[in-house]
């Protein structure tokens, strides 16, 4: 007769409001992070039909102004050489920041699965971010592709203006990203109102597409739409990368645009997190 | 009897989302703002080179109104089309097909959207202002109503057509359904300025042509052919027919889910 083994001791569980470690809360980020660059990747077909749409939609474009140039450069645009690789940057880098919380968040609302992520051990804005991040290295993925295409025919013309150039680029994407997730984080609070993501995201979308210099460069605005731009944020998430990445800021002006940049993320993401905590306060949780 | 089932489920439908006066207003100005957002850029464009392939501000702005009402009747009638790859997903559908109704008319008219009604009205607006400053005579405006309901159909039908490949390419999101809507909104730019590939699919293969391009060539005077005028209820006809073989395709396809 076999004596029993002993049994295993179960893992040591957490008392109630007993906080998590820093090194506890970064890993539950990662692996938030980790799941959702695996969930986004797990549906292929539809992954390259929406990658397809998305270089499709942005050819529209491309195909528009080279019609407009072939009839003639407009008088004070920038020449063909520095528009094309603009346009094809600033897609890339539309297509990278291209986050799904409106939409992730508006789900998890109506279905009441937004009790169960506040009721979770991790910081609600935290996960977002995560999210936003799972989103930018799966869609980032997919634009360097269009980049290393485009490289491929478009050669000296895609490359950054100067190593320091570059360097500026590197923090200006980084800040554009951050500054990209405050304005969506700060639209999602309206769907905790709305319970519908379609006029947020729509809202969104459309101050972004105008004002982000996705279509053009801000320079060949008219002056009128040029100036309601001036005071938006859109323009630091693509039209200013680009620029410090074609060597069009420079200098004093490169670091200015760098630091207003860290103004608007900051004051972005702390005013969405100013308004969530509110909002939380006040939240009805959908049932059933 | 077919028809009084569909009638009082699509009013039911649509009662209870006007039901929702935030969402209805906050749907109606959205979808305004991004039909002016993608105006601003046109005027972006047309600042830089005044006129696009022979074509002026004004008469590009007749492209995007056309267009913006083709999409709202779409949104306001046949909407749920946009729902069909969760559906597959979800197992939804077997739901609907044990329906004692015809399936894809059941499930077309039962969700409208009411961000429709600020597309027909910022369509409307813009292919009236259109048609006033290009001095078209008020007896040819009637022509606008007729061609945006067949460019409705046509749409909706191609977004059938669309939808179809989601039983065989299965996933939640309707990406091959948004390309669709890509290429409609590509008719907001007179279509000479695209290559002749793209032209020439956007009018024989998805005639989106037939419901923007040509009737506003012809009312503009820039075709002369009167067929420009009547192709867009020929084309919706056939792109119906399509859609509903492809939709008898896909269902077939059709193998629910595991749970």
């Amino acid at each position: 007769m076999s004596t029993p083994a002993p049994p295993t001791p179960l893992p040591r569980s957490r008392g109630v409001g007993e906080s998590l470690s820093n090194v506890e809360i970064l890993s539950g980020y990662l692996a938030l992070l980790v799941r959702s660059v695996r969930a986004a990747f797990a549906y292929r077909a539809n992954t390259v039909m929406s990658f397809m749409t998305g270089v499709f939609t942005a050819s529209i474009i491309w195909m528009v102004w080279w019609r407009v140039y072939e009839q003639g450069k407009p008088v004070g645009a920038p020449p063909r050489e520095l528009l094309f690789p603009y346009l094809i940057l600033a897609f890339c880098l539309n297509y990278a920041f291209t986050v799904n919380s409106e939409f992730r968040v508006a789900q998890r609302i109506r279905m009441g699965l937004i009790a169960t992520d506040l009721l979770k051990p991790l910081d609600f804005q935290g996960m977002q971010l995560a999210q936003s991040l799972s989103d930018f290295v799966f869609n980032a993925t997919l634009a360097s592709l269009v980049f290393m295409g485009s490289s491929a025919f478009m050669g000296r013309a895609l490359a950054p203006a100067s190593p320091s150039a570059l360097a500026f680029f590197a923090v200006g994407m980084v800040l554009g990203f951050l500054i990209q997730f405050g304005v969506v984080f700060l639209f999602v609070q309206g769907i905790f109102y709305t319970l519908n993501n379609y006029g947020i995201q729509v809202a969104r979308g459309a101050l972004h597409a105008t004002f982000s210099g996705l279509s053009a460069p801000l320079s060949m605005f008219p002056a009128s739409l040029r100036l309601v731009g001036a005071f938006l944020p859109f323009q630091y998430v693509i039209y200013k990368p680009v620029l410090l990445y074609q060597g069009q800021l420079v200098g004093a002006e490169a670091w200015r645009t760098l630091g207003e940049q860290a103004l608007w993320a900051a004051g972005l993401i702390l005013t969405g997190r100013w308004i969530f905590i509110r909002i939380v306060r006040s939240l009805e949780v959908q049932g059933g | 009897m077919d028809f009084q089932v569909y009638w009082a489920a699509y009013k039911a439908s649509l009662l209870q989302k006007l039901e929702y006066r935030v969402d209805f207003a906050l749907g109606v100005v959205t979808a305004m703002m991004l039909r002016l957002s993608q105006l601003a850029i046109q005027y972006v464009i047309l600042e830089q080179s005044k006129q696009l392939m022979g074509w002026d501000m004004s008469q590009v702005v007749f492209l995007a109104g056309m267009t913006a009402l083709s999409l709202g009747v779409s949104e306001l009638f046949f909407n749920n089309v946009w729902m069909v790859p969760y559906y597959i997903v979800m197992g939804d559908l077997d739901r609907l097909l044990v329906y004692p109704v015809r399936t894809l008319p059941f499930l077309l008219i039962s969700n409208p959207v009411i961000h429709s009604f600020g597309n027909l009205i910022i369509g409307g607006v813009l292919a009236c202002a259109a048609l006033q400053v290009n001095h078209v005579p008020p007896i040819q405006w009637l022509w606008v109503p007729f061609w945006a309901v067949c460019g409705g159909i046509l749409y909706t039908a191609a977004l059938v057509l669309a939808a179809s490949l989601s039983f065989k390419f299965v996933g939640p999101y309707g990406h091959n359904l948004f390309f669709v809507h890509q290429l409609l909104t590509a008719n907001q730019y007179p279509l000479s300025v695209f290559p002749a590939a793209l032209e020439w699919i956007l009018t024989l293969v998805l005639p989106f042509a037939a419901i923007v391009y040509l009737p506003a060539g012809w009312i503009f005077g820039k075709f002369t052919n009167p067929w420009c005028a009547f192709l867009a209820p020929l084309a919706a006809l056939f792109m119906v027919f399509l859609a509903v073989r492809a939709w008898g395709w896909g269902v077939r396809q059709y193998e629910s889910t595991g749970s």
